[in-house]
């Protein structure tokens, strides 16, 4: 683990994409509009065989968003086992070029019986520096357990980038679009950020995004199953 | 609709797939769903967003589970000119093979509609050498 001073104002990088009860996608499309985030460009990709037309213009699946010292990469499209290095390369060199201090990835991890009042944030990081905003902001650190398909190779490219990473694991339903998971992970950047960001709309929505985000969730289900079958221990050959 | 609303519309709308082709051809939307294996039941987990418990009927045949549940309200997907409405989920599912049928029990919390299908446990007994 590396030793690093972090600056007061830190500018950071949050990576949205779909997983888990798309939490990563809901949430950060959220603090987008609620703190007014302008469209400064596009990541291309050659995977997307979607694009969406907004007031007559063209817009790709992976997109970049600014407000002052915060940066967003948002995809509405999941990242598939061969895409998550390019996704994670891309992430961390548009980070670099724009002095990023740190990148903050969004997921989900899933909790069959959860109780939706009292969803918990779990912060994994790759810098000790980062141990502090865990602290302040009252986040247990993810102590144990497996990660596997996509989220791991963006994780180890994270892990092995110069740039410190904060990754927030959130309790949700895995199968099904999850707002109320996507609330709390909002909740938790906005400490992060230092920034209020009102819930009310949101809350309205949450039916809404639900019935919504079907075909999104049944697309990134497909792509996280692939990986799931493959095992997640390698087996052990000498020991 | 407010922004953030009709931003999410207009991105979700752009996407055609399967689930969304066959809800236009039924008039009907077909909610997610999950089952997963225990050992002694299957839990099957069906996604009802914009429902009331009074409103979901579960109907069951002698190889499937038929749910049907009307919307609190109509549901409007616009492309372009052409506004389709839906006021329910319909979705049927194929029932294990192994299930005790007269012991299958269903619950409703956040929108989510829990069956729980308990598998048969009687069967002939091996005798042991």
């Amino acid at each position: 683990m590396r030793k690093l001073e972090i600056p007061k104002n830190s500018s950071i990088l949050i990576l949205g994409l779909p997983g888990p009860g798309l939490i990563g996608t809901m949430s950060l499309t959220y603090i987008i509009h609620a703190l007014k985030m302008e469209l400064i460009g596009e990541v291309e990709t050659n995977q997307s065989s979607i694009v969406f037309i907004d007031n007559g213009q063209i817009m790709g699946p992976i997109r970049i968003y600014k407000k002052d010292q915060v940066f967003g990469i948002l995809s509405d499209i999941p990242i598939d086992y061969e895409a998550a290095s390019g996704f994670a390369d891309t992430a961390i060199d548009f980070a670099k070029k724009n002095k990023i201090d740190i990148i903050v990835f969004l997921s989900g991890i899933h909790v069959a019986e959860r109780n939706i009042s009292n969803l918990k944030t779990y912060g994994l990081v790759t810098s000790e520096v980062l141990e502090k905003i865990l602290y302040d902001n009252e986040i247990p650190k993810f102590l144990s357990g497996v990660i596997s398909g996509p989220d791991a190779t963006i994780l180890t490219y994270l892990k092995n980038s110069s740039i410190p990473s904060l990754i927030l694991y959130t309790e949700c339903n895995y199968f099904f679009p999850d707002p109320d998971a996507s609330m709390q992970v909002i909740k938790t950047l906005s400490r992060i950020l230092k920034k209020e960001i009102d819930l009310t709309e949101f809350k309205k929505q949450i039916d809404f995004l639900r019935l919504q985000n079907r075909q999104l969730m049944e697309e990134t289900l497909g792509v996280l199953q692939q990986e799931k079958d493959q095992p997640t221990i390698p087996p052990q050959i000498y020991k | 609709m407010s922004d953030f609303a009709s931003t999410i519309e207009k991105q979700m709308n752009s996407i055609f797939g399967d689930t969304f082709f066959d809800d236009f051809i039924h008039k009907e939307l077909i909610p997610l769903s999950h089952i997963r294996e225990k050992d002694s039941s299957w839990i099957l987990e069906i996604d009802l967003p914009f429902v009331d418990k009074k409103n979901i009927e579960v109907l069951f045949t002698p190889h499937n589970l038929v749910i049907k549940a009307k919307l609190k309200k109509t549901f409007c997907i616009s492309r372009g000119d052409y506004v389709t409405e839906f006021d329910y989920f319909k979705k049927v599912i194929k029932i294990p093979k192994d299930v005790n049928t007269k012991k299958i029990s269903a619950s409703f919390k956040n929108g989510i509609l829990k069956i729980i299908m308990p598998k048969l446990t009687n069967g002939k007994k091996i005798p042991i050498d």
